[in-house]
This record gives C-alpha cells, sequence and structure tokens, in this order.
C-alpha cells in the first residue's frame, strides 16, 4: 500500500468543538488527530492519508490579530511536517472564510504544502483568495458538510499526488482565473469552420478565447516648466545593482527594482547589471547609460534645463510581464513617485 | 487541378537488406539510406534510428517532420530538393503512419521532444507513427545555419527516398483533392464561399539567403498570393521553423476544407502570405491577403492561422480587420502561450477565435529506456519557463517537467491539436 499521505486539517473554535461566538476570542492551538467535521473527512481520506492534527483559531482572534494567528498556526502546522492542508469548510460565515484562506495561502507559500479551502462562493475569502489556492465550492448550507469534504478530499490528493485536475465543474473548485489545456471533442479548422458557417449564417457562437480587457489611460497634462520639475528615469530594460540582490527575475516579472543614485554622477558597469530574457543585454551591461540615460539627465541638471533628477531609478523587465503584474508594478512605481513630488518619467524600454 | 495521393499505410519499420515495402512494413537499407543522406558536404556523419509506437523511447532536440512522399509524375520538393517545378496534380504516394524526423543537437530553440509512449501520446500524433530518425553530425567547421539547412535537405531526400519505396505499390487508400482553376470554381448560391488565409512564415526570425521554404524560395520580400492548395499538400511548402513540415503536407484547415467542399461550404482557395518586420509591410501585406480573398477568390467568409511569436498577433488581427471591412466574415485559429494573460493585441470587434491549446502548460513526463537525438536537455526540471543560458543539461532519458508546447506536434500553430482551453 502506497505511503499515507500527512494531513493537517483546520477549523474555526465552533467546529474544533471549543465554543460558539462566546468562544470567538481563543487564540490559535491544535490537538492530535481529528475533531468533529474532521472524522468524517478522515474517512473519506480512508487509507490514503491521515489526519496527524487539528489546528483551530476563534473567529474573532483571527480577523483582528491575522499575522498574529497565522504565524502561530504556521509554526504549529510546521512540526507535523504535513503535504496537505484542509481548510474548512466555512460554509457563509465571513471571518472563517478570510482565515481558511489566508492560512491555506501562507502554508502554501512559505510551507510548500499543498492547501485546499472550502466555502460558499459569496464568502468574503472566496473572493479573496480563489485566485491563490483551490477552493471547493461548498454552498451556503452546513447540509452540504460531507459532499464538501469529499470534494476536498479528492481534490487534495491529487494536488499531492501531482495528478491531473479536471475543469472547475468537474472537481467543485472555483476558477482561479488561470487557463488550462482539455482535450477537445472536434479538432481546432473543424472547429474554426463551424464558428465561421455560423458567424455567416448570423447564428449565435461563441470565441474560444476572451478578448483581453484593457484600461485606456488619458496621458498627463505635458509639463509647463521643465526648469521646476523633478523628473524619474523609469525603465522596463532590466536594470538591477550588480549581483540582483532584488531578485528580479529576467522574464515574466513580478516586482521592480528601486536603485538609489542620489549623489551619483555616472553609472559604473561594475557595480550594476542588466537582467531580461527578452533582448541581447551585452550592449546594456557594457554601458548602463544606454537603457537610462542618467548622464544625459545629469547634464540637464546641470544647466538647469530640468529641476532636479529624481533620487531613484526603478526598473522592471518587459519580457512576457503578465498584465496583470505589469499594471500592479506601474502603479506602484506612479505611487511611489507621486507621493515623492516627481513631476515627470522619462521611461525608456526596449 | 487534381491531386491523386495514394496512401499505403505502414504498420512496422525494421532494417533488412533492401528497402522495400512487403505486408505493410518498411525494410529499410541503412548503408544505402546512409550513403544518399550523406551526399551533403556540411554533414560529417549521421545515424539512422527507428523508433515504433508504445517503446520507452524518447526523440530530442526535433528540428523538422516529414512524411514520405514520392510524385509520380513530377519533381519532388521542386525547388528545395529537385530543380524548378510544380507540385499540386497527378499521383503522389504518401506512407502513412510513418515518419522522418530530422534531429539536430544544435537546434538550441525549443526543446520539440517525441515520446513513444506514456502520457505524451496522448497529445502529439508523432508518438502513434512508426519514426525514421535521423541523427546528423555537422562538418568540421561547417556554418550553423547552412548546417541547418542540410540537415533539412537530408530531411526531404531521406522521406523521398523512403516513399519511392511505394512506387510500385498499390494504395491502400486514393484521396482525391480537386478544385478547379479560379475564374471556374463556381458552386450553389447557397454554399458559402470559404477561403484561407495562410501565413506560411514570420520574420521576426528571418529566412537565411539559401532557405529554401515556398518552391525553393526564401521568401524575402514575399507578397501575398493565390496558390492552389494541392501545392501546400504536395511539397511546395517547407516549413522555416515555427511549424513542423508535415503540417503543410497534412494541412489541417485545407484538409477540413476540402473535406466540408460540396456539402457545407464550397472552398474558394487559399492565399499565401509572410509576416513582415516594419508596420508598414505588415499593413500592406493584410491589405493584399484580404483584397485577394475578398476579390480574386470572392469568398464570403476566411480562417486565418498564426505563425510566429507574439509579435505575430499584430498581423493576423490586421487580415481579420481588412477582411471584415471588405465585407468577409473570419475566424482565426490562434494558439495561447500563457495561462494568466491573454493575447497580445486583440481589437474590440474581433468576435471568432479558436485555440489549438495552451504551450505553457506544465506536463511531466516519465523516464525512458532509450533517448534518440542527444544525451542531455537544455531544461531547469524545477521551472520549465527558466531560459537562463546558465542552466546545466540534465540527461534527457529521466523524468521530465516541461510544457506541453515542447512535445512535438501537439500545437501546431497551422491548426493541428487535440487541444481547447478553459478557465481553470
Amino acid at each position: 500500500m502506497a505511503k499515507k499521505i500527512r494531513v493537517v486539517h483546520y477549523l474555526n473554535q465552533f467546529f474544533a468543538q471549543i465554543g460558539g461566538e462566546d468562544k470567538a476570542e481563543i487564540g490559535p492551538g491544535f490537538r492530535d488527530g481529528p475533531i468533529g467535521p474532521g472524522r468524517a473527512l478522515q474517512e473519506t481520506l480512508a487509507e490514503h492519508g491521515e489526519i496527524l492534527a487539528t489546528l483551530f483559531c476563534g473567529d474573532n482572534y483571527f480577523a483582528e490579530h491575522s499575522d498574529k494567528a497565522t504565524e502561530e498556526l504556521l509554526h504549529h502546522m510546521a512540526r507535523f511536517n504535513p503535504e496537505l492542508l484542509i481548510a474548512g469548510p466555512a460554509f457563509e460565515s465571513g471571518r472563517y472564510g478570510v482565515a481558511c484562506g489566508a492560512i491555506c495561502a501562507a502554508a502554501q507559500e512559505r510551507l510548500g504544502i499543498h492547501p485546499v479551502a472550502g466555502m460558499d462562493a459569496e464568502n468574503a475569502g472566496a473572493a479573496l483568495y480563489r485566485k491563490h489556492v483551490y477552493i471547493i465550492n461548498s454552498g451556503d448550507s452546513v447540509v452540504r458538510m460531507l459532499p464538501t469534504l469529499q470534494r476536498m478530499a479528492a481534490l487534495g490528493l491529487k494536488l499531492v499526488q501531482g495528478a491531473r485536475l479536471g475543469r472547475p465543474e468537474e472537481e467543485g473548485y472555483m476558477p482561479r482565473g488561470i487557463k488550462r489545456n482539455a482535450f477537445a471533442a472536434k479538432p481546432p479548422a473543424e472547429r474554426a469552420v463551424d464558428m465561421l458557417l455560423a458567424k455567416i449564417r448570423g447564428e449565435p457562437f461563441q470565441s474560444e478565447i476572451a478578448a483581453p480587457q484593457f484600461h485606456h489611460i488619458k496621458p498627463a497634462q505635458a509639463l509647463r516648466d521643465l526648469s521646476s520639475a523633478v523628473i524619474a528615469l523609469v525603465t522596463d530594460g532590466g536594470l538591477v545593482t550588480e549581483g540582483n540582490p532584488e531578485r528580479m527575475e529576467p522574464g515574466r516579472p513580478t516586482r521592480f527594482t528601486t536603485i538609489p543614485v542620489e549623489g551619483i554622477n555616472r553609472l559604473d558597469p561594475k557595480q550594476f547589471d542588466v537582467v531580461h530574457s527578452g533582448y541581447d543585454t551585452a550592449l546594456a551591461n557594457q554601458d548602463p547609460h544606454r537603457l537610462v540615460p542618467l548622464d544625459v539627465m545629469r547634464e540637464l541638471e546641470q544647466q538647469r534645463i530640468i529641476g532636479k533628477l529624481h533620487e531613484s531609478i526603478h526598473a522592471t523587465g518587459g519580457a512576457h510581464a503578465a498584465v496583470e503584474n505589469a499594471t500592479r508594478i506601474g502603479q506602484s512605481i506612479a505611487e511611489r513617485l507621486k507621493s515623492a513630488g516627481v513631476n515627470g518619467v522619462i521611461l525608456t524600454s526596449t | 487541378m487534381r491531386l491523386e495521393m495514394g496512401l499505403v499505410h505502414i504498420n512496422n519499420v525494421c532494417f533488412g537488406p533492401q528497402t522495400v515495402i512487403e505486408d505493410h512494413a518498411l525494410y529499410i537499407d541503412r548503408q544505402e539510406l546512409i550513403s544518399v543522406l550523406t551526399q551533403e558536404p556540411l554533414l560529417d556523419g549521421i545515424e539512422i534510428e527507428l523508433a515504433h509506437p508504445g517503446e520507452s523511447c524518447r526523440i530530442i532536440h526535433v528540428l523538422d517532420v516529414l512524411e514520405p512522399r514520392y510524385r509520380l509524375n513530377g519533381p519532388n520538393f521542386p525547388g528545395a530538393l529537385d530543380g524548378v517545378g510544380l507540385v499540386g496534380a497527378g499521383q503522389t504516394r504518401a506512407l502513412k503512419n510513418l515518419c522522418v524526423v530530422e534531429t539536430s543537437e544544435d537546434q538550441a530553440r525549443g526543446r520539440n521532444i517525441i515520446d513513444m509512449s506514456g502520457p505524451a501520446t496522448d497529445y502529439s500524433p508523432f508518438g502513434a507513427t512508426c519514426n525514421v530518425v535521423l541523427v546528423f553530425h555537422p562538418a568540421k567547421g561547417a556554418d550553423k545555419d547552412e548546417y541547418r539547412l542540410a540537415v533539412k535537405k537530408a530531411g526531404l531526400r531521406a522521406a523521398v527516398y523512403l516513399a519511392a519505396a511505394a512506387k510500385e505499390i498499390v494504395p491502400d487508400e486514393i484521396e482525391i483533392y480537386e478544385l478547379p482553376p479560379v475564374a471556374f470554381n463556381h458552386g450553389p448560391k447557397d454554399l458559402p464561399r470559404i477561403g484561407y488565409i495562410f501565413p506560411i512564415h514570420s520574420q521576426q526570425h528571418p529566412t537565411h539567403q539559401k532557405e529554401t521554404v515556398f518552391y525553393g524560395s526564401n521568401i524575402q520580400g514575399f507578397l501575398p498570393t493565390i496558390v492552389h492548395p494541392n501545392e501546400i499538400l504536395d511539397g511546395a511548402l517547407i516549413f522555416s521553423y515555427s511549424a513542423f513540415t508535415y503540417f503543410a503536407q497534412n494541412h489541417p484547415v485545407i484538409q477540413e476544407l476540402y473535406r466540408r467542399h460540396q456539402r457545407d461550404l464550397w472552398f474558394a482557395g487559399v492565399v499565401v502570405t509572410v509576416a513582415p518586420v516594419t508596420i508598414t509591410e505588415k499593413q500592406r501585406n493584410a491589405c493584399l491577403a484580404g483584397r485577394l480573398a475578398a476579390e480574386v477568390l470572392g469568398a464570403d467568409g476566411v480562417i486565418a492561422t498564426k505563425i510566429g511569436g507574439g509579435a505575430v498577433d499584430t498581423d493576423l488581427m490586421m487580415i481579420y480587420e481588412r477582411c471584415e471591412e471588405m465585407g468577409v466574415k473570419t475566424a482565426l485559429i490562434i494558439m495561447e502561450r500563457y495561462p494568466d494573460t491573454g493575447i497580445t493585441f486583440v481589437p474590440e470587434n474581433v468576435d471568432a477565435l479558436v485555440t489549438p491549446g495552451l504551450t505553457r502548460d506544465a506536463i511531466t513526463l516519465p523516464p525512458v529506456e532509450r533517448i534518440i537525438g542527444g544525451n542531455t536537455l537544455l531544461l531547469d526540471n524545477t521551472n520549465p519557463d527558466n531560459t537562463n543560458p546558465g542552466i546545466p543539461p540534465i540527461p534527457a532519458n529521466r523524468e521530465l517537467r516541461l510544457w506541453v508546447g515542447d512535445i512535438a506536434g501537439a500545437i501546431s500553430q497551422v491548426g493541428s491539436s487535440r487541444l481547447i482551453t478553459y478557465i481553470g
């Protein structure tokens, strides 16, 4: 028989049989083995997995001290060295649902544990965490406890085994917004001809790829007076400090760098590096000014053509960036620059 | 123009004293084939390996895949292998369920793997064919690009050599591909006339001066033109990259339009184009391709496919917009590359997209006993997206974690795949 998968179960104070609303202030704790709905979960897991411990926390305590509660719960969890975390199901309970989502996301991110949460699709925790972790839609009624636990267990076992997951409606999880392949009933050429003929006949048809939703950005007003303006340099060409201490990714970036340049008149190639999978970085590495014209900006500053060069350069990579990440990076950089009183930006791309 | 494709089904391949087909088995005279292929001076050595469906075997560094073909009435792969000439009419022999697979360890781009057993065979037709694998070694000092072209030419030579064994064989099946000249290609009024706009190359990776893509032309400066669909099926087109030539010979869109010709549509013809580099050229090619489909083919609707990287989304969308402006309804086949990001560029009015699948979808392939085409792969097994040149090579026979798009033949941009996508 295959080795049993090591499982921990997370419950709130009520389902952990500590008490109702009156015990919602109770802090994180754990007990060995399954409790309450955990017994049904253990029956479902059968010989495939073993619930080593049940972690719990009061709903109010978690809502009010979520960072501290998460830390403590992760600490308890780590001692059992689990492969799978099952959290809930929380049904329509919002505080409980958010706690399930948060503890699942933290366990996945920091301990590398596969998590499965359970809650109603309308639960606030679902909106917050469905993109990050698999959440089984329990519906809003406790009547669905057993079928929900069964789906959570089945999905959890698949995740740990690295098995291929089915579609959301087959497995019962909420779509995470991640595209996946499935085998099709007809080949693409046949589907394309079907779609085209329907279009010509004026019959309804469904495109297989939704058009991306782009927001149209209204450009800012032109600067009236350059000589008093603070100008910042920003690039998507991948400039990093030598050794890439901020660990910016060469492709598919999720972060940006902040490079202080106050009092620096030239970018010494020995102190900077370029990390970018989308172009040949040799020329930019030889002379970073080919990417960000700090040298020229200092001259303009001296000649009082611009007021001042901003104290840092921000950089990210542009290669195959996900639109969502690129948008978030752009907004974060813009917010920082705005609050630092920057009036204009020179954005260099590659 | 009428093409009779005589299909000879092959169910086994092995080496023998002479190259011959007997009872659906292909016997290959290994030495003779090697001596035919080493006519290329840029090739120093060559090995021929046979891979059978179901074997615990992995072919790596796949450069191109071909179906063996022999034309009874004229030149084979004219301009690329034989001298200048035309294809698409007359009789051709095709060896079915057998492929010639060219491998080249110089093939740094793309991982292009064929597994003869295991989960990869659910995705690609090439795990279910008997494969004659050509493993080449470059001559000392051979130019990298010219070596690649020599490998591709040797592949054509092998495809013709093998299919020549079917010259005297009575085909198991004959497929007829026939369309009259455009001027006479009229059907009943109630059948919509459907054309196909077919970009055959993206110049974001320019063709080599000596490259033989279309009838031997390097297609530099190529303008959109009408071709007979039979020409594509019969060896006029050798893909440079981005698609395997097998999918020109067995073009899924052309075959589908032929299959439904006179049933629920009328096949109006094919416009071939390329994706150029500058915006002016892109606009011009889109206009001309749309115009040819609308005013020369008289199409009511067109299918268009993409070829190349993300930049080419632009060309395809321009084709869509120009066609729709000219009153030609359009549907596109466009492959998806990222799980969390859409197509680079989709104008708001584009409402008919078909996906042959998502390339960056992780798959685990089990270890295999036998490797053909090299011993190691440049792959970070923890992150298939890691394309850092510094990653160390790993043994190619071990368990691999890579993308579905790395399986040769799983997702072809010209519209061959078994996949669709969903939001999970």
